[in-house]
């Protein structure tokens, strides 16, 4: 047979055959693969189309809550801030009239001791003076009574030596 | 005795069937685009049964060759894509599995044969064929009749696109035929070397038998692609009339 079979390719007497389950197999492959196969495969494509659609979208909605959070974080700290300013303003301000309110009332009372004091030093120092006229008075007419033994009256030695006081 | 080795592209009949006076018989060619047409289902079926959101080895594959024909559809034929993706999808993968089984030692490779070419080829012609009549009515015929054609060279350039246009299955089916056939024939004439050389000097041959084994494998592919990729294009010609 090998010495005859020159082109199998071109012997017609195999071409119906041929033909027709060309024609079987393909029409089967065809239902096979429009029908069966390759819907579940468009299946399998889809879902795991959809699933990353999904999680895609569940992503972005995560991002986008994540963002509000952080505005509303930022907007809470920035009003804490605000807040405790406000706080420490107040209490600056607060402590600082207290102090000058202090100051001032120490001020006055300083000035008010002080004058009390100067009178009071004004006074000691008028009566030191009253007694010493009195006390030099009575020096000068004892002097005046041993030495020249003159009784001088005490009201004129105390004008004699007041005068004389005034005048240094 | 050595055979001839065309003696491999045969058709031998396993069962003899007859209907009327044609002769049908279901031969080795029949069996193996049985085990062709068996083979792809359990491969697009059986590998997506679980359904897995993270797809294994096998789905993966089944995976892989779905978006490779949906993709150069879609690409092509943009919205009627659905309607021809299970055509395309089917003539690709018994293309590409006729080659790919045509591998295997002792088994028979139908694309080998001129005759299931060429009624593939035929197939897809008359198909695009039909689609741009049916929906393009007689002004399908303007495919033959570039724009802006200067009218002194219309009858020759209407001329040359129908020859044109009528070639087109026979280069598709040709094609095919012709890369299996010489694939075919010179690994078997290696083979023969091989043989006759002995065991010595016969790993020689044998060694380029292997190279040209790997490459008749890249040709199955590549060939399959070309036969899905034109047919694509050829149904979008007569969709869009260019």
């Amino acid at each position: 047979m090998s010495d005859s079979i020159g082109f199998p390719q071109l012997n017609a007497s195999s071409y119906p055959s041929q033909l027709f389950w060309l024609g079987v197999a393909f029409v089967v492959l065809y239902a096979l693969m429009s029908r069966l196969a390759l819907p579940r495969v468009t299946e399998v494509l889809e879902k795991r189309n959809a699933q990353k659609t999904g999680d895609l979208d569940k992503a972005r909605q995560m991002n986008e809550e994540a963002e509000k959070v952080k505005i509303t974080y930022k907007k809470s700290l920035a009003k804490a801030q605000k807040d405790a300013s406000e706080v420490v303003t107040a209490a600056e301000q607060a402590i600082s009239e207290k102090l000058a309110e202090a100051q001032s009332r120490f001020a006055e009372n300083s000035r008010k001791r002080l004058v009390v004091i100067e009178q009071n030093i004004a006074k000691a120092k008028a009566e030191a003076l009253h007694s010493l006229a009195d006390i030099s008075a009575d020096i000068a007419a004892d002097m005046v009574h041993k030495i020249a033994d003159i009784q001088v009256n005490k009201a004129d030695a105390k004008r004699v030596v007041t005068s004389v006081l005034q005048e240094g | 005795m050595l055979e001839s080795p065309l003696e491999q592209f045969v058709i031998k009949p396993i069962i003899p069937l007859h209907l009327g006076n044609i002769d049908i018989s279901f031969s080795q060619s029949a069996l193996w685009m049985g085990i062709s047409v068996i083979l792809i289902t359990l491969l697009m079926t059986l590998s997506v049964r679980s359904k897995a959101l993270v797809p294994g080895r096998w789905q993966n594959v089944s995976e892989m060759l779905y978006e490779f024909i949906h993709g150069m559809v879609s690409e092509n034929l943009g919205d009627d894509s659905k309607k021809y993706f299970p055509f395309v999808f089917s003539v690709y993968m018994i293309v590409l599995m006729g080659n790919l089984l045509g591998m295997v030692p002792y088994s028979f490779t139908y694309t080998s044969h001129i005759i299931v070419t060429g009624a593939l080829a035929l197939a897809v012609f008359t198909l695009a064929t039909g689609v741009g009549i049916v929906r393009h009515g007689l002004h399908f015929f303007s495919l033959f009749l570039p724009k802006g054609l200067p009218w002194v060279l219309a009858p020759l350039i209407v001329v040359i696109e129908v020859i044109s246009y009528l070639s087109r299955p026979i280069s598709l089916s040709v094609r095919l035929f012709a890369n299996m056939v010489a694939g075919h024939t010179m690994l078997k004439v290696f083979a023969g070397f091989s043989v006759m050389l002995g065991v010595m000097l016969g790993i020689f041959p044998m060694v380029v038998n292997v190279a040209l084994y790997g490459l008749e494998i890249m040709i199955a592919f590549i060939q399959a692609y070309v036969f899905a990729i034109l047919t694509c294009i050829y149904l979008k010609d007569a969709i869009e009339l260019h």
